[in-house]
């Protein structure tokens, strides 16, 4: 029995194996054993060698405390070892074509042969390593116990950690004969930097094979405390690598852009992106991914990208231009992995947005310069055939630019889903580049409302609401991109009020659909007065139902009745400006309405101030329509009737031809004096009356397009019409056109006043709560309040700002920096 | 794990100094970290091939309480209340030793 | 009790010292440091039974490092305060030297040891030389090597019966007088004890109070339990370390080892239930046991008292987990603490421990040596004992098995040494524990040898600091204590842990 602890009653003794005095033999003889059985181990004739003995051989050293020495002994046999066996073996595959340059450049020479040498050589190394391993890992688990001890004891690196580390130094930092600057390791990595050279050009490799190496030198560590940080592969391996990878990529970024091809480079970058995405997981070590992928971006992509983007004929303009999604996808994507901001991308795409936008802005500009011309000096012209023709061409213009921009928007949005995976920036980039284009247009505004008049008129007959619904939402986006919103208002307020007035349009639901998305989109303040028109409509409507029933009741059976279909408007809530019959300083009568209408007008005033005191109507002549019944004194005694839808004025003037005997005539001044209307609107009516072809109801003298004072005029008791019911419109006065310059300086100048109003009203407001505030301050309040509205121009609010203090509703109250005060 | 081979028995022996032997199971066996590597397949030491460890330094009293602990602790491996093992005073001297021997 | 007898304010202790420099106002972790030593620990850390107005002049928690001149400084009054209000006034309590020679019924045979009696204090000027290092993170295992040879020697003392120092006859002579006359309060503060010898303090599980006869009429309040209220006054020795034995003292109520040299409290203290009141202040404890977090939740404990101490800091701790005010991570550890005030109010919160967070968790092989967490995954090192299985290993179970046996003292130090290495080491390690007491997983309960884990828990026990005087306050700031808690298996760790870990049924 041997190392048997016995216990006899209490008393505790311990019989030691084998006598004390010969602890050096014993050391001696195990070590004898153990060193005999390193031998076996490393030449792979281990079967007959029993664990059990020689763990208990190193448990026996160790017993004697000479487990130290056992460390050293065993160290000191690997050093040996893989000294004269292993190096040995691993500088001898080292064949002349390894040791040539480094430089990859001309690959193609030796490429073979190189190549075969190289794996010879990497197959070599790959096989010393794994035997080394494997047998270290017998070895250390023999010498556990040793281990543990020394490890404890001593604070030494396991024997396993230790061997590592001498088949680094002995194996792959073991000089070349003939070579003294070089190792192994050197030549180890050259070998695997040109093994992956080649794979880049195409060629097949031994990759398991370079992978086993790369685990090697992942599982070597520069020091003994093997810390991740000093894993050779990171400390010698990598940075080779990266640095050939460098010149590899950058040589082919420039390869690749002098060819010209921006989708080509695409592909390219994308292919070789994904190539060294897979050499990292199959070849070489998942670590270098983030760090090669940094040398891509760097020498591939940031360096190039700006140049590829802009390439002539092939980039980013050819792209959106050709629609390409795919070629657009790409690029997007490189773009993105160097560039938060894609800088180079946006900018090529805005800039083409821009380009296309100015196109579509010219296309609706061509005719519409032209016309302004003729309106210039033709306006005062008689009317003229053709004009009618291209003021619809220009609405048609208004509203083909519409349609256009929507189109360009579709495009840029399915380019934004599909290639720019919905990217945000890239968003923002496009709305402002749209945003951009759309208000350099100074006509927007009236284009896009002209858009919603047509549509709301003809366009959504017969569609359905899911149709009207998206036509309505593409126009609204567009309204998104309008700076000057209250210009929007001003015109659409004033289309809005025709289609209203004239029963224009298609479908109230369509109109309301349509207020209710301005809401949405713009806010509560913008569309209130268009709702309340709407308002007034309603209204309007039962107005005229209980003034028919209060006639029915009080009124006289006999009188020959004139029908009355009014409406009521809020003077502050419809276009009253371009109704109104003012024009410039002009004082202008009300006109003079026929007795009989002058009679209905006086009753109904009675009737409604009755229920409203203290309100003030004014009739509005040049908005309103009336249906006459007119006979015609054919010469043949016959008499035709038709019945004449015409506008009031024309109405009015037709009148007077009742108490004229036939054949006389009225001169253009003597119908003014008669009638007081207006002149610009006489000349229109006595236009349609006397001069549009198929309603010539009166004859002119002499006859010609324009209207002249002195110009006679007859009843025309020859008129003639297929029709009963003859619709007599007044020339370039119901439809919503494009305006012409004049119109549109007005439109312009009302614009002006009511933003300085609504300026004035924001500092005023900002002034009252802040009661003191610095120029620069309040200039950026004030912008911030009004931004939902408009754009107010700097000098109009500097003016307004000097404009209130002349008024003394602030006053400035220091100089540095300029500082205003709230004057209560 | 290269050699899954015939010798890769379920059961080992172990053999005791004085000769008594324990046949038990590999994993069982395999508590001991020394046993383990014993039978490292992968290293073709002749116990890995024979499935026969014969350690010598232990007597077959403590072997048979260690081979009970070996039991023990397979059987509690995954339990949460693991019931205490009776060591006879007597021998826990030399348990302790083995233990520290067997690296277990 | 008899403590509710007015009192004459305790001294108010100023720690003046170079540590202590103004702090610059602008970092949040100095203002917390500032906080860490103000407000509650305004209360004193003495006990207030301490007649001395003049506390020991190295009594600061910076101050170890001046060695205590305790040589010529006149003797004081050591005892209670209410040891002067006792029935009997004429009973003063005598002066060391007179009351050895009164009151030495057993050892007056050692007459000569008088001579021995410039001893203690010509010793004590030594006591603060063999100052601590602070301790890094040493294994345990070091550690108790380095006592045991220590420990080696007492034993060598104990043994040599005759030849007892005069500390120890003297505080035997304490005990054996409190549990001759009943008294419960047992005040060995400033006795010299190096060390307590381990059959000392037995005898105090029988003490046994004298019931007071007093004059009529007797009314109810006269009649006080016979239950005995154990009070141990153990400050001011220079202990090391506390020995097993005093764990015994299952009744014991109130335990003070204030201005001692401790720098760990043995788990074992979780056997005294019946604790109430604690005083650990001014000894060199950078952490402490998780038991005593456990006497607070579970027992009786009401009053804790721990600062001074260089206890770690938590903005110096690695925390593996924040667990209040929520589970999130904060950024930074400035994130941590700014976030730490108490939020109020959640009833049991205004009183209980807060915990606040876990430091991360250190593991140890089968021998108790640390293991390396970041070397688990790779390289050679294959650890049998990787899976997290909570048998305990061999050399557990015998190390265990025979620390409980009476063997284990009778194996001289010399024929120990015999043992290979690695097993003498274990069996020191064994032998340390078993002089703390033992220890008990604190996961499982298990009793254990070598511990597996360790981890540091944060908690806030604030309101116990503070004799539970009051609950928290809305914005409090917290300031939470290091408790050290061991598991006996790679199984017995924090729970979360357990559920990122690889098993655990």
């Amino acid at each position: 029995m041997r190392n048997r602890t016995e216990f006899q009653g209490y008393e505790l003794t311990l019989h030691h194996q084998g006598p004390t005095a010969s602890r050096s033999d014993d050391f001696d003889a195990n070590w004898e054993i153990i060193q005999s059985a390193l031998k076996q181990i490393h030449t792979k004739n281990a079967s007959h060698l029993s664990f059990e003995q020689l763990y208990r051989n190193a448990y026996n050293i160790v017993l004697i405390s000479r487990g130290n020495d056992l460390y050293g002994r065993v160290q000191q046999w690997e050093k040996d070892w893989l000294d004269t066996q292993v190096s040995a073996r691993a500088t001898a595959a080292i064949s002349p074509p390894l040791l040539l340059a480094k430089d990859v450049a001309n690959v193609q020479d030796q490429a073979n042969e190189r190549r075969a040498a190289g794996e010879r050589f990497l197959q070599v190394i790959k096989e010393s390593w794994e035997d080394h391993q494997l047998c270290m890992g017998m070895i250390t688990d023999v010498l556990m116990y040793m281990d543990r001890v020394v490890t404890a004891d001593h604070n030494k690196p396991s024997i396993y950690v230790i061997t590592m580390a001498l088949f680094r130094d002995h194996v792959l930092r073991a000089p070349i004969p003939n070579h003294p600057e070089l190792v192994v390791a050197n030549i180890l990595e050259s070998t695997v930097l040109f093994m992956i050279h080649l794979e880049r050009l195409g060629h097949i490799i031994d990759r398991p094979l370079i992978r086993h190496c790369i685990y090697m030198l992942e599982g070597l560590y520069e020091t003994v405390q093997e810390e991740a940080s000093g894993k050779l592969y990171l400390t010698s391996f990598e940075p080779a690598f990266l640095e050939a990878s460098k010149v590899f990529y950058k040589a082919e970024g420039q390869r690749l852009v002098e060819t010209g091809d921006a989708t080509e480079f695409c592909k390219r970058a994308t292919t070789r992106i994904a190539e060294e995405r897979e050499r990292c997981t199959y070849t070489l070590s998942p670590l270098t991914e983030p760090k090669i992928k940094e040398v891509l971006d760097n020498e591939l992509i940031r360096a190039h990208i700006s140049e590829v983007v802009n390439l002539e004929g092939t980039g980013v303009r050819t792209m959106i231009d050709n629609h390409r999604l795919e070629a657009l996808k790409e690029v997007y994507v490189l773009s993105s992995r160097v560039d938060g901001k894609k800088l180079p991308l946006t900018a090529a795409v805005q800039n083409r947005i821009v380009e296309m936008g100015r196109d579509i802005n010219a296309s609706a500009l061509v005719t519409a310069t032209k016309l302004p011309e003729k309106n210039a000096d033709g306006g005062k012209k008689a009317a003229d055939k053709d004009k009618e023709k291209p003021i619809n061409q220009q609405t048609t213009l208004a509203i083909k630019w519409v349609d256009d921009i929507l189109a360009l928007k579709t495009k840029f949005d399915s380019i934004w889903k599909d290639s720019f995976e919905s990217d945000q920036v890239m968003q923002s980039a496009i709305t402002t580049s749209f945003s951009e284009f759309i208000n350099s247009n100074t006509r927007s505004s009236e284009h896009l409302s002209l858009f919603f008049d047509e549509n709301l008129k003809k366009g959504i007959k017969g569609k359905t609401d899911d149709e009207v619904d998206a036509l309505l939402e593409n126009g609204i986006t567009l309204l998104r991109y309008i700076k000057d919103k209250d210009l929007f208002e001003a015109y659409y307020k004033k289309h809005l009020s025709r289609r209203l007035l004239m029963k224009r349009s298609v479908s109230m639901d369509a109109e309301r659909q349509m207020i209710s998305k301005m809401k949405m989109e713009v806010g509560t303040q913008f569309t209130s007065r268009l709702e309340n028109m709407f308002k007034d409509m309603a209204i309007s409507e039962d107005v005229t139902a209980s003034y028919k029933t209060h006639i029915k009741k009080s009124g006289d059976p006999d009188q020959k009745r004139v029908e009355l279909d009014i409406n009521v408007l809020t003077s502050t809530m419809w276009p009253m400006e371009i109704m109104s019959n003012s024009r410039g300083d002009e004082v202008q009568l009300a006109c003079v309405f026929p007795r009989d209408i002058e009679r209905l007008k006086k009753s109904f005033e009675e009737f409604y101030l009755s229920s409203h005191s203290g309100r003030k109507l004014t009739w509005q002549g040049n908005m309103g329509t009336a249906d006459i019944r007119a006979n015609f004194q054919r010469p043949n005694g016959k008499i035709q009737r038709h019945e004449l839808n015409v506008s009031t004025y024309a109405m009015i003037i037709l009148m007077l031809f009742n108490d004229l005997p036939a054949g006389e005539s009225l001169t253009f001044d003597e119908i003014k004096a008669q009638t007081r209307i207006p002149g610009h609107d006489l000349i229109r009516n006595l236009q349609s009356l006397a001069v549009a072809p198929k309603t010539r109801v009166l004859k002119k003298e002499p006859m010609s397009k324009d209207v002249k004072p002195t110009d006679k005029f007859f009843f025309n008791s020859d008129f003639q019409s297929p029709f009963m019911k003859v619709r007599i419109g007044v020339v370039s006065g119901g439809a919503n056109k494009v305006e012409n310059q004049d119109q549109r300086k007005g439109t312009e100048k009302r614009l002006n006043d009511e933003r300085a109003g609504s300026i004035e009203a924001a500092i005023v407001r900002i002034m009252k709560q802040r009661k003191k505030l610095v120029h620069a301050q309040l200039m950026t309040e004030v912008l911030g309040q009004l931004s939902s509205r408009f754009t107010p121009d700097v000098n109009m609010v500097k003016k307004r700002i000097e404009s209130l203090m002349d008024r003394e509703y602030i006053e400035r109250i220091e100089d540095d920096p300029p500082t205003y005060g709230y004057v209560a | 794990m290269a050699a899954t081979n015939s010798s890769q028995s379920e059961y080992v022996t172990i053999v005791s100094g004085d000769g008594f032997e324990f046949v038990i199971p590999r994993s069982t066996a395999c508590v001991s970290g020394t046993i383990r590597r014993m039978l490292e397949p992968s290293s073709k030491f002749s116990e890995a091939l024979t499935g026969r460890c014969v350690l010598e330094n232990i007597s077959g009293v403590v072997l048979e309480k260690v081979c009970e602990y070996f039991c023990y602790n397979q059987r509690n491996k995954n339990q949460t209340n693991v019931p205490d093992m009776d060591i006879p005073p007597e021998l826990c001297l030399e348990l302790l030793m083995a233990a520290d021997y067997l690296d277990t | 009790m008899d403590c509710e007898v007015p009192l004459p304010p305790p001294p108010r202790i100023r720690h003046r010292s170079p540590s202590h420099r103004p702090a610059a106002p602008s970092s949040l972790r100095k203002t917390y440091r500032l906080s860490r030593l103000d407000d509650r620990s305004s209360q004193p850390s003495s006990d207030p039974a301490l007649f001395s107005s003049d506390d020991i002049p190295a009594s600061g928690l910076e101050n170890y490092h001046a060695p205590v001149s305790s040589g010529n400084r006149k003797r004081r009054y050591r005892g209670t305060w209410w040891g002067e209000m006792v029935k009997d006034p004429k009973r003063k309590r005598a002066d060391f030297k007179d009351k050895r020679l009164v009151d030495s019924g057993v050892w007056m045979g050692s007459d000569e040891s008088g001579a021995d009696s410039v001893l203690p204090s010509s010793e004590a000027s030594n006591w603060g030389e063999d100052f601590l290092v602070p301790e890094e993170r040493l294994n345990p295992l070091a550690q108790s090597l380095n006592q045991s040879s220590l420990q080696g020697q007492q034993r060598g003392m104990g043994v040599r019966k005759v030849e007892e120092s005069q500390e120890h006859q003297f505080a035997r002579t304490i005990v054996n007088d409190c549990l001759e006359r009943g008294h419960d309060s047992v005040d060995l503060s400033n006795a010299y004890l190096k060390v307590v010898p381990p059959d000392l303090l037995q005898p105090l599980q029988h003490l046994t109070k004298l019931p007071t006869v007093r004059e009529a009429p007797v009314t109810e309040e006269v009649y006080s339990s016979l239950q005995p209220f154990l009070r141990l006054f153990l400050a001011g020795n220079g202990l090391t370390a506390v020995s097993g034995g005093l764990f015994e003292l299952d009744a014991l109520r109130v335990l003070s080892l204030r201005n001692n040299k401790l720098t760990d409290i043995p788990p074992a203290i979780r056997q005294l239930t019946m604790l109430q009141e604690v005083n650990l202040s001014v000894n060199r404890l950078q952490r402490l046991p998780w038991e005593l977090l456990w006497l607070i939740k579970k027992g009786d404990l009401k009053h804790l008292t721990v600062r001074p101490n260089p206890l770690m800091p938590i903005e110096d701790a690695e925390i593996a987990q924040w667990h209040y005010p929520d589970e999130t991570t904060p950024e930074s550890i400035e994130g941590a603490l700014k976030m730490s005030q108490y939020e109020g109010p959640a009833p049991e919160e205004a009183w209980a421990p807060i915990h606040v967070a876990t430091g991360p968790v250190r593991r140890f092989n089968m021998e108790g040596f640390p293991v390396d967490e970041t070397r688990l995954s790779g390289g050679r090192v294959s650890e049998p004992d990787r899976t997290a299985t909570r048998v305990p290993s061999l050399r557990e179970v015998s190390l265990l098995s025979f620390s409980r046996s009476s063997f284990f003292d009778q194996i001289p130090d010399s024929e120990m040494t015999e043992f290979p290495a690695l097993m003498l080491r274990l069996l020191r390690y064994a032998r340390e524990v078993r002089n703390g007491g033992g220890r008990h997983c604190s996961v499982c309960h298990r009793a254990f040898v070598i511990a597996r884990a360790e981890w540091i828990e944060w908690w806030d026990c604030a309101t116990y600091e503070n004799g539970l005087k009051g609950p928290r306050t809305p914005g409090e700031s917290l300031r939470p204590l290091p408790f050290r808690r061991l598991g006996c298996s790679w199984s017995c760790v924090p729970r979360v842990e357990i559920e990122s870990g690889p098993e655990c049924p």
